[in-house]
């Protein structure tokens, strides 16, 4: 099998000579480059050509941040793992609008930054537990909530039957209403979710997990 | 007199503010410092394992180590140094660097001379540009103290323009300024990291038995 070919940004010396050390010989990751700072990535990359650039975030000059910004202008195929101390999650959440793969945190074991270069090389998007919590946590408090549209309880349960694919006739006799009033909610529900079909209203509470 | 009182309260909660931040960014650079450092131990001692069967490697290895761990310890304690210091001046970054060389450099025998100019004294930075200050101005001893085997370090600090000027100068056996690029090290990278995060410009010029001399200039504010 062919290795892994891996460039490295890091403003911390002990740090790039330490993964030189345990990738000397290594059987699946090979450094190919360490640098210091990442004012010259773009060119660093273009012509050194790596499958997996690992980056530092908080480096003095360019942060790893903008340079990946920078990367993927220039090399945009080639996947950045960002490496970093912190489990912050702005610089997470910019690292990835960034367009990095993936985060991996310093303190992870060897073994761990090794499985999560070869997923970033293979295509996927390797997150150590927390940071992935945090990611996702991100997504889902800006995806709204149902409070923050306003439904009532009672318009709340008709979306509930419709997303269990009951017609409004059914609804109304599940309900204990009315056909009629089952259109009146519906209209209420359209208007506080701003859509125009029945389709889009389940969508909308599948998409955002009302229900589960 | 209401007027008075809401002036004082605003310039203390400011204050507080700053206080606030410049602990922060303290706190973030000892926490990415000393993380990084503790990482690099982790990745070494596994080297470690995979070459104990080669005496050179594991000799090699440990002892990196052992620098690294030393290293860290040394930079806690500037660290929590500058956390400490409430006094805005470069008076305590005198004072340190004294007590550094007095330490370091005095069981030795290498004699060293520290002038800090009266006006120098006056300039106001913050903690946390006086502990990049004060670990550029040691790392630049330390480098004379390993590489050039003299026997005078003199440091010294001025002003002019709004500028802060301070320069480490050896009279050991120096090198020539083409070789400056190739002669890399771990030293004079953090030297030129250091001076680039506080925006500082840095210098290092040498000749060949004419000591070496580290420059660097500071803009600082004035409030």
């Amino acid at each position: 099998m062919e290795k892994i070919r891996v460039v490295l940004f890091d403003d911390n010396y002990d740090l790039r000579e330490s993964l030189l050390a345990v990738f000397k010989n290594h059987a699946s990751i090979e450094v190919i480059g360490c640098y210091a700072h990442a004012k010259e990535a773009p060119e660093i990359v273009l012509s050194s050509q790596p499958d997996v650039v690992l980056m530092d975030i908080n480096m003095p000059g360019l942060n790893g941040i903008d340079a990946v910004k920078k990367l993927k202008k220039t090399a945009p195929n080639i996947p950045i793992l960002m490496q970093t101390v912190f489990e912050d999650e702005q610089n997470i959440f910019n690292a990835i609008t960034a367009g990095a793969s993936g985060y991996i945190l310093k303190s992870s074991p060897t073994s761990k930054l090794v499985q999560a270069i070869e997923e970033v090389h293979y295509g996927g998007a390797p997150f150590s537990p927390g940071i992935a919590r945090k990611v996702l946590g991100f997504f889902q408090t800006q995806s709204p909530s149902k409070e923050e549209y306003h439904l009532q309880p009672r318009e709340m349960e008709v979306i509930e039957y419709l997303v269990k694919g009951l017609s409004y006739k059914q609804i109304a006799a599940k309900m204990d209403i009315t056909y009629t009033t089952v259109r009146f909610h519906m209209k209420n529900i359209y208007a506080k979710l701003h859509v125009a079909s029945m389709t889009e209203v389940v969508a909308k509470a599948l998409q955002n997990k009302w229900f589960r | 007199m209401l007027a008075y009182f809401m002036y004082k309260r605003k310039r203390k909660l400011e204050l507080v503010m700053k206080l606030e931040q410049t602990r922060n960014a303290i706190s973030r650079d000892l926490h990415d410092d000393i993380g990084s450092s503790l990482s690099s131990i982790t990745r070494f001692s596994e080297a470690l394992q995979n070459t104990a069967d080669d005496q050179e490697s594991v000799k090699n290895l440990s002892r990196k180590i052992q620098n690294i761990s030393s290293d860290m310890n040394s930079k806690m304690s500037d660290i929590v140094w500058s956390l400490n210091t409430e006094d805005e001046s470069t008076e305590p970054l005198l004072e340190r660097l004294q007590n550094y060389c007095a330490l370091t450099l005095a069981p030795i025998d290498v004699d060293y001379d520290i002038q800090f100019s009266e006006a120098s004294t006056q300039v106001k930075i913050s903690p946390h540009v006086m502990k990049d200050i004060y670990l550029i101005l040691k790392e630049a001893i330390n480098n004379s103290l390993k590489h050039s085997g003299a026997s005078l370090i003199q440091v010294q600090a001025s002003v002019s323009n709004q500028q802060l000027c301070l320069t480490v100068q050896d009279n050991g056996r120096g090198f020539a300024q083409h070789h400056l690029p190739t002669l890399g090290g771990k030293g004079l990278e953090s030297m030129q990291q250091r001076a680039l995060k506080i925006q500082g410009v840095f210098s290092m010029e040498s000749e060949p038995q004419k000591g070496c001399r580290v420059r660097f200039v500071f803009r600082y504010r004035i409030n």
